[in-house]
């Protein structure tokens, strides 16, 4: 399958008179549903609009190979025409859905990832200032958001990036979203094949250079400001991200529903329905949250409870129902670094009491709070359990305030059944550290700084990143050039706070050495931007031996470019940014 | 080994010139701790609270310290205003008032008053306290007023010109005694310690017996309907034992209980107290690059343990705490420094696995912000029956 630009197959005169004049409809409903365990207490989960919400945000892209194309809006006008042009091009959640779910079932049936199914996505998110100039200063300050009003550039500090002029991290050294030459707009192409990315790739550019049918003269409006590619990692480390680990599996479990249908939901339910965590969980240790949280104009998660909170409509102009902001940054992983400090850290740490012989792996696992597989450290803490972080009804079935128990389920697809050791209550950190990432950026059942376990839920993002750059062997020399090479996560995530998710995520749990406990950094990601030696400590406590504190001088995650942006609806798109 | 005495927050000096006031302090806690634990026994049965007066009961080894951590600005103001970050900080700094006179709707345990450069609507410095109420009031009459005359056998009295002189060195030189005492007792909602500025905490739930009493409460297993609690907003919904919706009650209920769960004997760490624990000022940009959190001083208590702070730009600088932008925006409210500082209490964890203590059912009648709050059920722990017990008796911090 390939889906290609509809306006392609137009006659090119034609084609302007047509954008200018076509009043908004919205796309045709794709492929029907498959429509995942029955539960009638989930009626009451408000349907969302499938056809309006772009695909990237709730339903994920999910693809091996990603172009994210940052534009500079050069002329209002011209840039306006061209947004006519590409809108409709946008891929729909409906379409992203529908394809994910064909492929999922495909890849069921053949026990193998479909061969030939490809699809090639296109979504688009503005910056603050593009807004303000494609619509007004008054329309764009109705974004309530201070950090998508400030800006990233802006907003760096809070994130502990560098400051330093000559710092590589600082955003006057970034690739892109440089002070001063922040992009307007940013386009995410993505698809299953490296070929079809880039004829998409191509033909958006051509179309920067002249839309196709305009009779106007010049381009588009917009000219490329920075080409930045992603591609998952290749063969055993598909899935992956640089350091090694497994990415992306505790995503949170978005309520909602496709259709009227009183069961077609976003998120399909496999808890056994008899019990009574069915209507909190998706599968077990994945909980529901409401999609308020990550698109606007939908019930937000009620940070107190179980329950949901309206949309609030002051945050965000009322064009801005459907859309969400989308947070990119460019991390630049120095993966020799990063091995380097666990070896030396391992080394010295075998000889203490209670981490006699550790190894620089489960070191790293320890930090991580999950092992290479993605089996979480809380469920296996001695060593890797490949099994374990393959399955998807185990590797997040786990928390740290308590014991967890078996989770029923009920028309779960065929899977092995979860016979791994459940995980222990932690309160101490002795199996899974206070700092480990996993533990700091989502706390799960644990009490935090903030409020308990519902309040966590109100800082969760949905994340769409990929790495890019190759990965560094393991048999590279200490003097290989590879060790050098850019590499990193394109770190992107979508959210309807920027402040209070993705930033609160940052600079009060994993910049922080007492929140949301007590022991110190998220040394894996974390910054210390309060330091001129950007110096982090993480504890090691163990249950009767002496905590153990490492402390970290070296940075491996450097950031070289980012932005904040708004990823609008299809009908904000076509009547309201492109007019 | 038994506590010898309980020491004054952050171990303050204050009372070492006051005839017998240590003692008359450590009686004052030993009392409180003492009237948790028989509270506590009221719901679970003599002999069978998790919590205990270390005082009176021996702290075996192991034992273990777990700091108990919330952010200092309140969260009920803030989800009283989910659209608008400014209207939030705005509200947290106005005074409310009841029959006692004024006080700061900032009851996370940190308050603050913010002083304006003459003539502008800069910020010239800001006082941030977290010393409990019932502290003055004993430095002023040897114990917090609610201490019944047969636990005062210290022989203590406090030093009222020691509250004057403190006051005068914090606030004001212009402080007078008048100020402070109506009819010769010490009133803590005095102009210098509200309106004029911030000595001590003033909201009625922000006290240090509040903080004893919710970590001693939380102790209390807890069902519904025959399901053991763990999360933290349903377990505060089912004891009561403080308001949902803030930062710090749940959190430090939920602490505590997740701690009484693995049947541990709990107590509070001495000093016992509350205690602003850092402000993080990363990425805080100053007019000329200087770090911002060389402007934050912690002139009560210590680092760590901090009881008061004030964050003030020196006039050599000439620039105002307003010139300095946290993410791009100039500090134009004390609650913007205040979202950075994080709070913290130390509890104390012993004879981990040694309780056995089944769970109580809920209170009656549920405060009234968990009205609506549906299932509270675990997210991802346990979810085990057990058999339905009488309900608790306990005070709450409103």
């Amino acid at each position: 399958m390939r889906l290609r630009h509809p306006m392609a197959k137009h006659d090119a005169k034609k084609t302007a008179r047509i954008v200018r004049s076509l009043p908004f409809q919205p796309a045709a409903p794709a492929l029907a549903r498959h429509v995942g365990s029955p539960l009638a207490s989930a009626a009451v989960e408000e349907v969302l609009d499938v056809r309006n919400i772009q695909g990237n945000i709730l339903a994920g892209f999910n693809k091996d190979h990603q172009a994210l194309l940052f534009l500079k809006i050069t002329d209002a006008a011209k840039a306006k025409r061209w947004l006519q042009f590409i809108t409709p091009s946008i891929a729909t959640m409906d379409e992203v859905v529908s394809f994910n779910r064909l492929f999922k079932a495909m890849r069921a049936r053949r026990a193998d990832e479909p061969c030939g199914l490809v699809a090639t996505w296109l979504n688009i998110a503005f910056s603050r200032d593009a807004i303000e100039t494609l619509t007004s200063s008054a329309e764009a300050a109705r974004f309530r958001d201070e950090a998508f009003q400030a800006g990233l550039p802006a907003r760096s500090p809070l994130l502990g990036d560098p400051t330093a002029l000559h710092a590589p991290g600082s955003p006057k050294n970034w690739k892109f979203g440089r002070p001063g030459a922040i992009p307007d707009v940013v386009l995410t192409v993505a698809s299953d094949d490296v070929n079809a990315l880039q004829e998409e790739v191509d033909h958006l550019k051509t179309t920067l250079k002249k839309i196709p049918g305009a009779t106007a003269s010049g381009g588009s409006g917009l000219t490329l400001m920075f080409d930045q590619r992603g591609n998952t990692l290749p063969g055993a480390l598909r899935g992956h991200e640089h350091f090694g680990f497994k990415d992306g599996i505790s995503q949170p479990a978005v309520r909602g529903r496709l259709s009227e249908a009183p069961d077609d939901f976003l998120t399909a339910r496999y808890v056994d329905p008899a019990d009574s965590r069915a209507k909190l969980l998706s599968t077990p240790g994945s909980v529901l949250v409401y999609p308020g949280q990550f698109v606007f104009g939908y019930e937000r998660q009620d940070a107190n409870g179980d329950g949901a909170l309206p949309f609030d409509p002051t945050v965000v102009p009322a064009w801005a129902k459907n859309g969400s902001y989308l947070v990119i940054r460019r991390l630049r992983q120095d993966v020799k670094a990063f091995r380097d400090a666990m070896s030396k850290q391992a080394k010295r740490l075998a000889k203490e009491q209670g981490f006699k012989g550790v190894s620089a792996a489960t070191l790293a696992a320890k930090l991580v709070g999950r092992w290479p597989s993605g089996a979480p450290v809380a469920r296996s803490p001695e060593a890797d359990d490949e099994a374990l972080g393959k399955n998807d009804f185990a590797n997040n079935h786990f928390a740290y305030q308590d014991d967890t128990t078996p989770v029923p389920l009920k028309n779960a697809p065929p899977h092995r059944p979860d016979d791994f050791a459940q995980s222990r209550a932690d309160l101490f950190g002795f199996s899974c550290p206070h700092a480990a990432h996993v533990r700091k950026v989502n706390p799960r059942d644990l009490a935090t700084d903030t409020g308990g376990a519902h309040d966590t839920l109100t800082r969760r993002i949905l994340r769409r990143g990929i790495p890019y750059g190759d990965p560094l062997p393991r048999t590279a020399g200490s003097t290989s050039s590879a060790n050098t090479a850019d590499r990193g996560l394109l770190f992107v995530c979508y959210q309807t706070s920027i402040e209070n998710q993705f930033e609160f995520l940052t600079n009060h749990w994993v910049n922080a050495t007492a929140a949301p406990e007590d022991g110190g950094f998220d040394v894996i990601i974390g910054q210390n931007g309060g330091d001129a030696a950007r110096q982090r400590t993480a504890d090691l406590p163990a249950p009767i031996d002496p905590t153990q504190t490492l402390t970290f001088t070296t940075e491996w995650v450097v950031p070289t470019g980012g932005g904040y942006f708004f990823a609008p609806s299809i009908e904000a798109l076509a009547t309201v940014l492109s007019v | 080994m038994l506590l010898a005495k309980f020491d004054p927050p952050a171990n303050s000096t204050d009372f070492d010139s006051i005839p017998n006031q240590r003692t008359a302090w450590s009686d004052t806690l030993s009392f409180w701790f003492t009237g948790e634990v028989r509270g506590v026994e009221q719901s679970v049965g003599a002999g069978h609270s998790q919590f205990y007066n270390p005082h009176t009961t021996d702290t075996p080894n192991p034992s273990t310290t777990a700091a108990i951590s919330w952010t200092g600005f309140p969260k009920l103001v803030t989800s009283r205003h989910p659209g608008s970050h400014q209207a939030a900080l705005q509200e947290a700094d106005a005074l409310l008032s009841d029959s006692d006179g004024p006080f700061r709707q900032q009851d996370e345990y940190c308050e603050w008053f913010a002083t304006k450069v003459a003539g502008s609507n800069k910020i010239a410095r800001v006082d941030f306290t977290c010393e409990g109420p019932e502290y003055w009031f004993a430095m002023a009459h040897g114990y917090p007023d609610s201490i019944p005359a047969n636990v005062k056998t210290a022989n203590a009295h406090g030093d009222k010109n020691k509250v004057l002189a403190l006051y005068q060195k914090l606030v004001s030189p212009t402080v007078k005694m008048s100020d402070l005492f109506k009819n010769g007792v010490y009133d803590p909602r005095n102009k210098w310690n509200t309106t004029k500025g911030a000595v001590h905490l003033t909201h009625p739930a922000n006290t240090l017996e509040a903080e004893i009493n919710i970590a001693a409460q939380a102790t209390i297993l807890r069902a519904r309907q025959g399901q053991l609690l763990t999360d933290q907003d349903a377990l505060i919904c089912c004891a009561g034992y403080g308001t949902p919706g803030r930062a710090s009650d749940p959190t430090i209920g939920g602490r505590v209980n997740a701690l009484a769960r693995q049947g541990a004997s709990i107590t509070l760490a001495n000093p016992v107290g509350l205690y602003i624990s850092s402000l993080n000022t990363t990425g805080w940009v100053t007019p000329d690059g200087t770090p911002a959190s060389t402007f934050w001083t912690i002139v009560r208590g210590t680092a760590g343990l901090g009881l008061r702070g004030v964050f003030q730009v020196p006039a050599s600088k000439g620039y105002t705490v307003s010139d300095i932008k946290i993410g791009g925006v100039p500090i134009r409210f004390g609650g913007q420094i205040a979202e950075h500082i994080l709070m913290k209490l130390t509890g104390v964890a012993c004879r981990i696995g040694a309780s056995h203590n089944p769970p109580k059912n809920c209170i009656p009648t549920p405060p009234p912000e968990c009205a609506g709050h549906a299932h509270f059920m675990a997210l991802h722990g346990a979810s085990e029956p057990f058999d339905a017990a009488p309900p608790p008796h306990g005070k709450t911090r409103r």
